[in-house]
């Protein structure tokens, strides 16, 4: 019951992000022909993620604005210019190019921000989209905190993890974790891999998910694994991918994934 | 899994965002407005598990394990056919759509026809298995004083899969070389399949000539001219590297 | 009672390769178009994905992504005068069944025909004279030239993102690349692929005998590539499983993974699956058509009236559509007239073993097409003078995959089972390559597809019957060729070498090609083709006829290159002139 209820406040969020974001179509246009370099830009960009409410789900409640919250069983990662847990190794250019088509060469929108990008962003004007990925960009990177270490590859679940990705995931991630620009997510410097609660993952390997379609029209899958392994093989390898090429994040536990089935 | 497809479905219907998945003409599949897409598709076959017989009776079995044994037969290179779980194998797939011609064109007229225009046999496989082993083991028992194939010693099955082979050896009804070739395959395959199905246990077929099974991905071993392929085998569901927990 | 379903501009019937390009076409052009697809609907994440894609037993021996005989077959018969029994389990040719069809499971091998093979019968005669055709030898010119159809081969090249190496670039030579090939106006749109040992050192050996080996065009993707219609494919990874699966990371083109993700958001497209066209419907003429009539998997009929109606399905699925539909004269070959089914032709392949000692060829290792070959025997390139025969063959050099039922090589003479099979078999996996062939088969009077008069299908209509032999010109185009190919398969250091041309007669026992063709040629006369230059049937303008059954003669590469061709060069006339002032493209 309580999913439910969760589900029901992300559907209500979601409905009014996106008439937030259809109204902003193309304000930078509205505003001005030629946007200029620097503060303006940031400023349109910043009008447009007031008003589109990108806050709403980015923005967990008493958390620093934009640091990543937990949407059902959805990630609503990151947008701080953390390289590790942020959008630190995007570009604007990459933040807009999400934006619009769904996809870049890190990352392939699916679950809810498919339907927002369906919706609402991938109808953004290039100067809209240019505008909030310049504001995002000039968001202060977070304090550094104490930064946590990866777990050695001797633990016993990095060690069948690394099994698990070399046999199931690298075909499509590549075994760097690299994955394809504009087709298989890169499981490097991801906000979503790096997220404190992995719900994103341990969600779509249990049960696959379709990346969007726009312009940019593949909408490649991830196919699902729940009938194929155990709550503890899918617990090793995320542990794997999260504490692996410069990822380190908590472990991921069986019973986190028996809990999400 | 209801959490699941309650987040799914509220959310598509109140941000109404994506058209419906599929429209609805007559009783027709009719798909349009996106890729169809569906969470928790792909099941693997399911595991052939040893232990009954779903389609053999004990007698058949014993004939089949024979065979196989005698066909690939336990040496350094690999177990034998029935330790690997051929017959298991077989079994299986004659329970199941292979046994019943699922899917062939079984209408008749039926003809002998020549040889070029293919198998013309109104008998499924499962048919024919039990008639080849009745009339095989009919045959051992005037021949070896009343011992089926599976109790004859291995010098003499080995004596009788050979006039099999060359179809010399007269089974009554049964055409002893069309039964030979069926078996040949059906035990190649229950040594070479992926062991979901029952055979191939310990991937032993595939560590006997070096073929890595199931793995997806050799971008970095494709110029490596000559070199012997460093990881082992894994079948679908056989990753003996995937525990972390004994 | 069939239930009558609103009209659309145009019904398809198969969503293929031809579909699916077609039902994108039309669309963008703003016409309504709905596809009904026999099979079901597939995609690679939720249909075969690399967990579960490398099944041998699964895909490669119970054909799971293939047509059932059950559904549909042919029967089959060498001569007129031996009855016809039906091909009831599919081994010679493998006819694709649903969503992509054939393009889901083929290897992925995208070769233009030589130029002369498009005006064979002109080349010929003027090379050699009148004589060199066989009497009963009904060959026939395209009714357009290579050059014609070039800029609709760049534009499927580009679609698919095939990987290769220009031999002839505007008609300057290129190293590296098929000298014999027709001038073409760009490079191939990706690099040719990585190779692996067997591929390298044919090659190696063919340039010692002076041959022209390049890399087999691919439709595995070398690198990630992003197409003209905004779809990115993934990267090959050489996992082996590729003929008669589907391709797990994306990486190998198909409809799924070059189409349908750009057609299926349009709104002004649906695909029906599961449905099966018994007929296409004419009006009281004869001359036009209606729509067509299918069943879907409830045993329901409907009727679905169009403008237009295109033919997609497999070469003698297309055939059997139109002689059960009554469109086009059937072909009798006791007078020679009539024109349905007439031509039908395949490919006369061929092989090669050679044993390598000492070598780790890690068969395994491998995307669908990844190897070599020379065309240095292939089409005209090269004097027949005096050899008795016309045509040729490709020789090919190509590692499609180690997997251990099917494709473990051995000689005629190595212990069948038993341990000696083990221990041989154990040496074989790593040592012994297989060269082929692939050859032209030309047409014949009494080579052509009919109605069976016995055996239906599970709707109660005739199957098609296939009436189809070897011809000394083939058999003899087969042991010429072949024999080059031993010399090569020599040079590479063989220590012991099996080489066996194609013998008569024609079985339907062993597998040889899925390159069925002809039945519904496409030609400038009515009275020896089915259709015109623009797959147009003669004698219903809104029927059109797509894929490998418009082939006039088989070249001996394969068919995928001009099929997609011939359609984009179809389509573009349909665009330009027919929907403008429907009606026929060409003045009978």
């Amino acid at each position: 019951m309580g999913q439910a209820k969760s589900a029901m406040s992300i559907g209500v969020s979601l409905a009014a992000v996106a008439i937030g974001f259809a109204a902003m179509v193309n304000y930078a246009a509205a505003q001005s022909a030629q946007p200029e370099a620097g503060a303006a830009v940031i400023a349109q960009g910043k009008t447009l993620v007031d008003s589109g409410g990108c806050a709403g789900c980015h923005t967990a409640a008493g958390a620093p604005a934009f640091s990543g919250n937990v949407l059902g069983t959805w990630n609503a990662p990151s947008l701080l210019n953390d390289p590790h847990n942020g959008l630190g190794t995007w570009t604007a250019d990459d933040i807009a190019a999400y934006l619009r088509t769904g996809h870049n060469r890190y990352a392939d929108a699916s679950g809810p921000m498919a339907a927002i990008i369906t919706g609402s962003t991938s109808k953004l004007s290039a100067a809209d989209a240019d505008a909030i990925g310049a504001y995002l960009k000039s968001l202060p990177a977070p304090a550094a905190g104490a930064t946590a270490a990866a777990l050695p590859a001797t633990d016993p679940a990095m060690a069948a993890g690394q099994h698990i990705y070399t046999d199931e995931c690298a075909a499509c991630h590549t075994e760097a974790g690299t994955g394809l620009a504009n087709l298989f997510p890169s499981l490097v410097a991801s906000p979503v891999v790096a997220a404190a609660q992995p719900v994103t993952l341990v969600h779509v390997l249990l049960h696959g998910a379709q990346s969007v379609g726009t312009a940019q029209a593949t909408a490649a899958a991830m196919p699902a694994f729940g009938g194929q392994m155990s709550d503890q093989q899918i617990a090793d390898v995320l542990t794997y991918i999260r504490n692996s090429w410069g990822n380190a994040a908590p472990a991921v536990t069986a019973a986190q994934v028996t809990a999400a089935r | 899994m209801v959490g699941h497809i309650l987040s799914r479905r509220h959310l598509l219907s109140s941000a109404a965002l994506i058209a419906a998945l599929y429209s609805s003409s007559a009783s027709a599949a009719a798909i349009s407005g996106q890729l169809p897409w569906q969470p928790d598709t792909n099941a693997m076959p399911p595991q052939v598990k040893p232990g009954t017989w779903a389609y053999f009776t004990p007698d058949e079995a014993a004939a089949v394990e024979a065979l196989a044994d005698r066909l690939i037969p336990a040496d350094e290179l690999s177990p034998g056919g029935k330790d690997v779980g051929v017959a298991a194998y077989i079994d299986a797939q004659l329970a199941g759509d292979f046994g019943k011609d699922t899917g062939l064109y079984m209408q008749p007229p039926f003809a002998d026809g020549l040889p070029g225009q293919g198998f013309q046999s109104a008998l499924t496989p499962a048919a024919r298995y039990r008639k080849s082993i009745a009339a095989l083991n009919d045959y051992c028992r005037k021949a070896y004083l009343g011992k089926v194939f599976a109790d004859i010693p291995a010098a003499d099955q080995d004596q009788i899969i050979s006039k099999m082979e060359a179809g010399t050896l007269s089974l009554g009804g049964p055409n002893s070389k069309a039964f030979f070739q069926l078996v040949w395959q059906n035990t190649k395959e229950g040594f070479f399949a992926d062991p979901i199905y029952g055979g191939n246990r310990g991937m032993a077929g595939w560590k006997m000539i070096g073929f890595p099974g199931a793995r997806y991905d050799y971008r970095d071993w494709v110029e490596k001219h000559n070199q012997p392929y460093p990881l082992p085998p894994v079948g679908m569901a056989d990753h003996p590297d995937w525990k972390s927990h004994v | 009672m069939a239930t009558k379903l609103p009209h659309k501009d145009v019904v398809i019937i198969g969503l293929g390769w031809t579909g699916s390009i077609l039902a994108y076409e039309l669309t963008g052009a703003g016409l309504d178009v709905v596809a009904i697809e026999r099979g079901p609907w597939r995609d690679t994440a939720t249909d075969f994905p690399p967990a579960t894609a490398p099944d041998e037993l699964r895909y490669g021996v119970h054909l799971d992504l293939f047509q059932r005989p059950a559904q549909s077959t042919v029967t089959l018969r060498n001569k007129t005068s031996q009855t016809a029994l039906p091909v009831r389990q599919f081994i010679s040719f493998l006819p694709g069944n649903g969503v992509g069809g054939a393009g889901v499971h083929w290897n992925g091998m995208t070769y233009r025909f030589s130029e002369s093979d498009y005006q064979v019968k002109s080349h010929v005669t003027q090379r050699y004279g009148k004589s060199a055709i066989p009497d009963d030898m009904t060959l026939q010119d395209y009714p357009m030239t290579y050059a014609e159809l070039e800029p609709h081969f760049d534009k499927f090249e580009k679609l698919l993102g095939i990987g290769g190496k220009a031999g002839n670039l505007r008609g300057t030579i290129q190293k590296g690349g098929d000298p014999f090939e027709g001038p073409r106006t760009n490079e191939y749109p990706n690099p040719p692929d990585k190779q692996p040992l067997g591929p390298t050192l044919f090659a190696k050996a063919a340039e010692t005998l002076g041959y022209h080996p390049f890399p087999v065009p691919s439709a595995n993707m070398s690198q990630s590539y992003t197409n003209p219609l905004g779809v990115t494919l993934g990267q090959c990874s050489f996992c082996g499983f590729c003929e008669r699966f589907g391709c797990g990371n994306y990486a190998k083109s198909s409809p799924q993974t070059c189409v349908l993700p750009a057609l299926m958001p349009r709104k002004n497209f649906e695909a029906r699956t599961l449905c099966n066209v018994t007929r296409i419907n004419l009006d009281s003429t004869g001359k036009k058509a209606t729509g067509v009539t299918y069943v879907d998997q409830h045993g329901a009929e409907f009727t679905q009236p169009a403008d237009l109606v295109l033919v997609c399905s497999f070469s003698f699925n297309a055939v059997h559509m139109l002689l059960v539909s009554g469109i086009g004269k059937p072909y009798d070959p006791t007078t020679g007239k009539g024109v349905v089914g007439r031509n039908y032709a395949y490919q006369c392949t061929s092989g090669v073993l050679v044993k390598l000692d000492n070598t780790l060829l890690n068969p395994f290792i491998s995307s669908g097409v990844g190897g070599m070959a020379l065309n240095d025997f292939n089409g005209d390139n090269f004097d027949h003078s005096g050899l008795g025969f016309i045509g040729g063959a490709v020789l090919q050099a190509t590692q499609t995959g180690g997997r251990p039922i099917t494709q473990i090589n051995s000689f005629g003479d190595d212990p069948k089972w038993g341990a000696g099979w083990k221990k041989s078999v154990k040496e074989n996996y790593q040592t012994i390559y297989a060269l082929g062939t692939q050859g032209s088969v030309y047409p014949y009077k009494d080579s052509y597809l009919d109605l069976d008069p016995t055996y239906k299908d599970p709707y109660g209509v005739p199957l098609l019957r296939m009436t189809f032999d070897w011809h000394p010109n083939e058999l003899k185009m087969s042991a010429f060729v072949t024999e080059k190919l031993a010399d090569v398969g020599k040079a590479m250091g063989a220590s012991r070498l099996a080489a066996s041309s194609r013998k008569a007669p024609y079985s339907v026992t062993a597998y040889q090609t899925t390159h069925n063709t002809g039945g519904a040629v496409t030609g400038d006369n009515p009275h020896t083709s089915v259709v015109n230059k623009f797959g147009q049937s003669w004698d219903v303008h809104n029927v059109f006829v797509y894929g490998a059954a418009l082939f006039p003669q088989n070249s001996g590469m394969n068919p995928t290159g001009t099929v997609g061709a011939l359609t984009y060069f179809s389509v573009d006339a349909i665009k330009s002139q027919y929907l403008k002032n429907p009606g026929p493209l060409v003045p009978v």
